[in-house]
């Protein structure tokens, strides 16, 4: 059945659009990820304008991200405290990021920057993600989780000032850490349109050395806050967000969310771990094969309106 | 019962005095597409009378004028990344082109370029500043977009001839079209000159839900923004409910 987009001026199949929501919704429900990277550009590959593809997958977020937090609330796995220092870093990161984007569309840079920082990003995490995960199937991985997270290895870290105590984490480390990781979220938010949740997962789990199903609960809360942010942005500065494309994804996002948190609790970390490597990796080589073989049609086109 | 209408009424004007004096009369079945939900494309019909059954017809269709950015990927570094662009304005968002017979039969190319007839006669405005040859490589790129779109014409369609003097062709508006006023002209030729036209109006237009998004959208931003969020986050809460398992 089609439907008419408003915003975007075009017709589309319904059943695409739900199953879509419903694809990256159990995703994020099984990594506590967004998946932004997921729906962006399969929504610019049905042809909905670039601008309206990033401006409405934040009410997605919002939503999947909302149930995820919720259904994480009620197991306790929410660390309040880590969340707020991560938003207060992302809201920072959001405004430098607006700032940055302008700049960059300004001397022309802007499609060169996202094109190669999309591939950058998704081939670097999807390779250490997958190099990670085959190596825990190794007889020989007890030892690498025997060893303590970096923060607390490296001198540099820490050592850093205005340190805090994050109970539900059991953790004490200093706030510019997870301020940090909040910041470069918000940055990714803003100038590539991502969650960045594929990121900030393994920083928490590897680098920090919070517990697994703390980072999920805390990096949800912290998305929905970003991604709410980010949607009044959209609609306010480009009006770029469309009620009946993202009423869509919601309604198929909210259901694949449920089935990915049940389904977290079968498939094993490392398990979970090496498919969501899978899945990074894929779309990072299809863009980065779209940046290096010859493309059937130089040409695009844009309609100003 | 609208075409009929048109029909008795184009009927009854051959017969009335004041209707010879015009050599052309169109008019067309509907002066108003609304978009709903539920669009997908519209098809409407022009009718027309003229009092030259040896003259010839054009009949343009013309979508609200907007400016295209058109882009082409160029390989740098082993990469290929958009690094040329051109700027037209004065692109129609529309366009669509019938006429009687063929239309170098009718008229010479001067004639054509003077009445802007065809693809190759739209009138864009192209980027100051650059050579001859790049307009008319980014000038195509953007003509064949347009038609891959299906909001450009791939070819000339055949007009009807009813009878002598009557005569009718079928307007096509496709569900991917730009909002606002299109024109339909249409055109009396004789001996390779335009001697008559009558343009309709016609309003392409959001209605019911649809308008009504759009109106929130444009005319309340911030509530919108808003709302979007809240529906957002209930929608998220409603399913956590339904799918609860305690």
């Amino acid at each position: 059945m089609q439907i008419y987009l408003p915003i975007a001026e075009m017709a589309v199949q319904i059943e695409t659009i739900l199953s879509l929501g419903a694809v990256v919704g159990f995703f994020s429900g099984l990594f506590g990820i967004g998946g932004g990277f997921l729906t962006t550009p399969f929504l610019i590959f049905l042809g909905i304008p670039a601008a309206v593809a990033v401006g409405t997958q934040s009410t997605q977020l919002c939503a999947t991200s909302a149930s995820g937090v919720m259904a994480h609330w009620r197991k306790r796995n929410v660390d309040i405290r880590m969340a707020v220092v991560m938003i207060i870093g992302g809201m920072i990161g959001t405004i430098l990021g607006s700032v940055l984007f302008l700049a960059l569309s300004r001397l022309g840079y802007i499609d060169v920057v996202i094109a190669v920082l999309y591939v950058l990003f998704l081939c670097g995490t999807g390779g250490m993600m997958m190099q990670e995960s085959i190596k825990s199937f190794l007889p020989r991985a007890q030892n690498s989780d025997d060893k303590p997270p970096l923060i607390q290895r490296n001198k540099f870290f820490f050592n850093l000032p205005y340190k805090m105590r994050f109970e539900q984490s059991k953790l004490y480390i200093s706030a510019l850490i997870p301020g940090a990781i909040g910041l470069m979220a918000g940055l990714m938010v803003s100038v590539l349109g991502i969650g960045a949740g594929f990121l900030i997962v393994p920083i928490m789990i590897y680098m920090i050395g919070m517990p697994p199903l703390m980072v999920a609960g805390t990096a949800l809360l912290q998305l929905l806050v970003t991604s709410a942010f980010a949607a009044v942005m959209h609609a306010t500065t480009n009006q770029t967000l469309d009620l009946v494309l993202a009423l869509l994804l919601i309604i198929g996002g909210v259901i694949g969310t449920q089935f990915g948190v049940r389904a977290a609790r079968i498939i094993k970390g490392r398990t979970a771990r090496i498919l969501l490597a899978v899945i990074i990796l894929g779309v990072g080589l299809r863009l980065a094969a779209d940046l290096i073989i010859v493309p059937l049609d130089l040409y695009s086109l844009e309609s100003m309106r | 019962m609208r075409v009929l209408g048109i029909i008795i009424v184009l009927l009854c004007g051959l017969w009335l005095p004041q209707a010879q004096a015009r050599p052309l009369i169109t008019d067309i079945s509907t002066t108003d597409v609304a978009i709903t939900a539920g669009f997908s494309g519209a098809s409407l019909v022009l009718f027309g009378m003229t009092d030259q059954p040896d003259g010839q017809l054009v009949i343009q269709v013309q979508g609200p004028r907007g400016t295209e950015i058109i882009r082409r990927k160029v390989n740098t570094f082993g990469l290929w990344l958009n690094r040329e662009k051109m700027v037209f304005s004065n692109v129609p968002g529309y366009y669509d082109i019938s006429s009687s017979a063929p239309l170098q039969d009718m008229l010479d190319d001067q004639a054509l370029m003077q009445n802007g007839f065809g693809l190759d006669q739209l009138a864009f405005q192209p980027e100051m500043r650059k050579s001859m040859t790049e307009i008319n490589r980014f000038n195509e790129a953007l003509i064949q977009k347009k038609q891959l779109q299906g909001l450009f014409a791939l070819g000339t369609h055949q007009i009807k001839h009813v009878g002598p003097q009557l005569f009718r062709s079928r307007i096509s508006i496709p569900p991917n079209v730009p909002i606002g006023e299109y024109l339909v002209t249409t055109y009396l030729i004789r001996d390779q000159a335009v001697i008559a036209q009558d343009t309709q109006r016609l309003f392409v237009h959001q209605a019911g839900l649809t308008g009504m998004i759009t109106n929130f959208a444009h005319h309340n931003a911030l509530l919108y923004g808003l709302f979007a969020v809240l529906l957002a986050i209930t929608a998220g809460w409603i399913s956590n409910e339904i799918f609860r398992r305690d």
